[in-house]
């Protein structure tokens, strides 16, 4: 047997094993890349709801300020609510992985869940109001817009767990440790929302 | 170009065949050289006397480079196999939202949905690159999976007719089955390329612990070695890239040639490429994610540098546009940002497109002689008459329910609401399946939708399904899966479901599937038309038993088909009686004759077009059905234009 060929056999080997390192490497970082961008483009969708019902909340605010003029401060805290949740809103917009302005915008989406909410509840006193056509259509389309959001959010939570699991199992653990895949944070259903009551008018 | 889709199949299938042939061949020739690298680095070592035979060497070789240059090829290909949104995440791109404010990427998304409607397969997920180039590229493994992306400057620069230039191309591309080509390309081009990224490590590792050790002899050896390898992956990556270029510019050219059969405007896609000469930025993409995926956009992504202008992905620019507008001068305009019409944006209208064309004009002939050739020549082709009808369809959608096929939580509504069946009592147990499995909020929106989508024509079926698609694909999919199980549940509600409802239901699962779920493995290629007659009749004898009640005429309709399907006589006299024929055999069916290559697929369109024509008349349903039947075969028809 020629001398050189245990030596070449053993370069082979290890050329092999260390391709089969390289390619699980690369797999895991693009498995990674990939659930990170797929939540990201979930957030998308949600994104353009929120949005939508921001731009319903004036028009809400609008239609029911005539009635309920002596409740000032329930309609200022709506507005007010509705201006963090935008700013809020627009943060993560910019980096949908980024836990703090996630948990930011959770926090200001209850708020603006809670104000909507009691605003709703005092508008069960005037019986005009709830006769109102204007006030009936947007009631709808708010309602409509929630339910939107309410299922782009559970699709957007399953792609940031997926995204997380990947993330913290064995031995992508190491990659998403040296490449900065951090943990990222779920939009959350707030408390005040699942009190709120669903805006009937029956 | 006058070639017909099946052709088209065809050549791309050949094509990846001789890539198969080349690629052997690279692998046989590195081999060799790499043999007869280390043969002079033994020598060079001191190995003793210079022996040319050493079976064993090249038998370790052999093995080496076929394990490296394969298993890299088959790594990349996989990789890129799980479909075009993998592709276009990769690269950073983010899908547009349907329901999306901004008149720009509405536009886009207008012109995509038409393009799609037109060519009669599911609207594909558009996504957008942040670069200012203008540049885009599909990506995909088959038409049901297909994504476009388009980059930032494509919306910023091109006027409507541009763009539709643009995305009529890239449709070009999802057609003619370039995708996949591009896909076994990238992979054979890294396999390649491995060995001269060894190359580069062992030159750098090596270099590094020989001046520690104060290198000697075998320093010098070993960097040659290295550097061997390098230079031969090097070599190997530009003939590599030489087989890339050559396969890759044509179906440029040819991809080009079709968007202005599409859009039977040659400005459109001319006019776009003259601003990618005008434009500072050019078609230039700058995420290096795509740098292996150059040949996959529509113009070059990268400057060509010195050696490599040799081996760019595309033809110049200059000969494209010359190839389009003869007159060209080689002077590219100037420039500048489009300004954009909110009317058109929000009314979805072209610009410069004359009046649709009415459905009533007739323009496959009629009685039906030609129907069944005329329906196969018309698969995977699109033109501005197509285009056009695609936009009547699309106008003709009552809004709420175009509304819902925009976001996931009314789509999947639409999608239960679709598949209740016309007959009111099989619609009731059907809608109560969906109160008792669906959450009231689904419900609600099912009820809401029965009504208009009930009033629906036949004709919009099929498009709003296409439609509907890409905000399904946004759900996850722990959604898909209630999503699905509610489907089954709305299909088995009573076996007598008909047979266009639970087609629709085929191919809503062939397409969302495709996304969802593993990939299941191909059973082998069918090229043999007899042994694809078995399945192929229990088609044909639901189709007979659709179109007409009566016995007789349902076995005259079947034989027709048969005939057309074998080409003469055969054994299969009568379909059997109606109660026989399963819909699950029917869809198991079709799933077999999926399998076939693009010759016999072109046989069976004809024999399902033949058969429903036996009777001198297609009804929309019917015509509705085929297309149907099509777009399982992975062969998008086109919406018929009949009376």
């Amino acid at each position: 047997m020629n001398p050189m060929n245990p030596l070449i056999v053993t370069l082979l080997v290890i050329l092999g094993a260390g391709l089969l390192l390289v390619f699980a490497l690369v797999g895991i970082y693009n498995g990674l890349v990939l659930a990170r961008n797929r939540f990201k483009n979930a957030f998308a969708q949600i994104d353009v709801q929120l949005k939508r019902r921001y731009d319903l909340i004036p028009n809400l605010i609008e239609a029911v300020k005539g009635y309920m003029a002596h409740e000032r401060e329930t309609l200022d805290a709506v507005i007010k609510a509705r201006k963090g949740a935008m700013a809020a809103e627009q943060q993560v917009a910019a980096n949908p992985s980024d836990p703090a302005a996630m948990k930011e915008l959770n926090r200001a989406e209850g708020q603006l869940d809670g104000t909507l909410g009691r605003l709703f509840a005092l508008s069960e006193a005037y019986p005009d109001l709830k006769a109102n056509q204007n006030m009936l259509a947007l009631q709808e389309e708010l309602s409509t817009t929630e339910n939107k959001i309410g299922f782009a959010r559970q699709a957007f939570n399953d792609s940031v767990m997926a995204y997380n699991n990947r993330r913290e199992v064995f031995p992508s653990v190491m990659v998403a440790g040296i490449f900065g895949f951090t943990q990222a944070a779920l939009l959350e259903t707030a408390e005040e929302e699942r009190e709120a009551p669903k805006v009937s008018f029956k | 170009m006058a070639t017909d889709f099946f052709q088209q199949q065809d050549a791309a299938r050949g094509k990846t065949g001789r890539l198969v042939v080349y690629f052997v061949l690279g692998i046989l020739i590195l081999i060799a050289l790499v043999y007869g690298l280390l043969l002079v680095f033994i020598h060079y070592g001191g190995g003793g006397a210079l022996s040319w035979w050493r079976p064993e060497l090249l038998g370790v070789v052999a093995a080496g480079v076929g394990i490296l240059v394969g298993g890299t090829s088959l790594f990349k290909v996989s990789q890129l196999s799980s479909g075009g949104q993998a592709v276009a995440l990769m690269m950073d791109a983010v899908e547009i939202p349907v329901t999306t404010t901004d008149p720009r990427q509405k536009r886009l998304l207008h012109i995509v949905e038409e393009m799609a409607i037109a060519a009669g397969v599911p609207v594909p997920p558009v996504y957008l690159l942040d670069e200012p180039g203008i540049n885009a590229f599909a990506a995909g493994y088959a038409p049901g999976d297909a994504v476009v992306a388009v980059s930032q400057g494509c919306l910023d620069y091109l006027t409507r007719d541009e763009l539709q230039g643009v995305v009529a191309h890239e449709f070009s591309h999802i057609l003619n089955g370039d995708m996949r080509l591009n896909i076994r390309l990238i992979g054979l081009i890294s396999g390649i390329m491995v060995l001269s990224v060894i190359g580069r490590v062992m030159m750098f590792t090596g270099g590094r612990r020989s001046s520690r050790s104060g290198g000697g002899d075998s320093r010098g050896g070993n960097m040659m070695l290295a550097l061997g390898l390098f230079v031969l992956g090097l070599v190997g990556a530009f003939f590599g890239r030489l087989i890339q270029a050559a396969v890759s510019r044509q179906r440029e050219y040819l991809a080009d040639a079709s968007a202005v059969q599409f859009t039977r405007n040659p400005d459109g896609i001319a006019g776009a490429l003259k601003k990618i000469g005008g434009l500072k930025e050019g078609s230039r993409i700058t995420n290096p994610r795509a740098a292996e995926f150059g040949h996959m956009f529509i113009a070059n992504a990268f400057a060509g540098r010195g050696l490599f202008g040799l081996l760019a992905t595309h033809p110049p620019l200059v000969a494209r546009i010359r190839a389009l507008d003869p007159q060209f001068d080689s002077k590219f305009p100037e420039v500048l940002q489009v300004a954009i019409d909110r009317q058109e944006a929000e009314s979805s209208r072209p610009s410069g497109g004359g009046p649709p064309r009415l459905p009533g004009l007739a323009q496959v002939p009629l009685p039906i002689l030609g129907f069944a050739d005329g329906a196969a020549a018309r698969v995977g082709h699109i033109d501005a008459e197509e285009v056009n009808h695609a936009h009547a369809l699309y106008a003709s959608i009552p809004d709420p329910i175009r509304v819902a096929t925009q976001e996931p939580f009314s789509a999947r509504a639409l999608i239960y609401a679709l598949l209740l069946d016309p007959r009111a009592e099989l619609r009731d147990i059907q809608l109560a399946q969906v109160k008792a499995g669906a959450t009231p909020t689904d419900f609600a929106e099912t009820v809401r939708l029965a009504a208009p989508v009930q009033a629906l024509e036949d004709r919009l079926r099929l498009p709003l399904l296409d439609l509907a698609m890409p905000a399904l694909r946004q759900m996850s999919p722990g959604q898909h899966k209630t999503f699905r199980s509610q489907v089954e549940a709305l299909v088995n509600a009573d076996q007598r479901l008909s047979l266009f409802e639970y087609t629709l239901r085929c191919v809503l699962h062939r397409h969302l599937d495709a996304q969802f779920l593993p990939r299941r493995s191909m059973g082998p290629l069918q090229t043999s038309a007899q042994e694809l007659a078995s399945p192929m009749a229990k088609v044909l004898s639901l189709l007979a038993w659709e179109g007409q009640p009566e016995p007789e005429q349902a076995a005259r309709a079947f034989d027709t088909g048969m005939r057309s399907y074998i080409g003469g006589d055969h054994t299969y006299r009568l379909p059997p009686p109606r109660e026989e024929c399963s819909l699950a055999e029917f869809n198991t069916a079709l799933q077999t004759l999926h399998q076939s290559v693009p010759a016999i697929k072109r046989r069976i369109v004809v024999a399902c077009a033949a058969c429903i024509g036996a009777n001198q008349q297609v009804s929309v349903r019917e015509a509705e059905l085929l297309r149907a039947i099509c777009d399982m075969l992975d062969c998008p028809l086109p919406p018929l234009i009949l009376e």
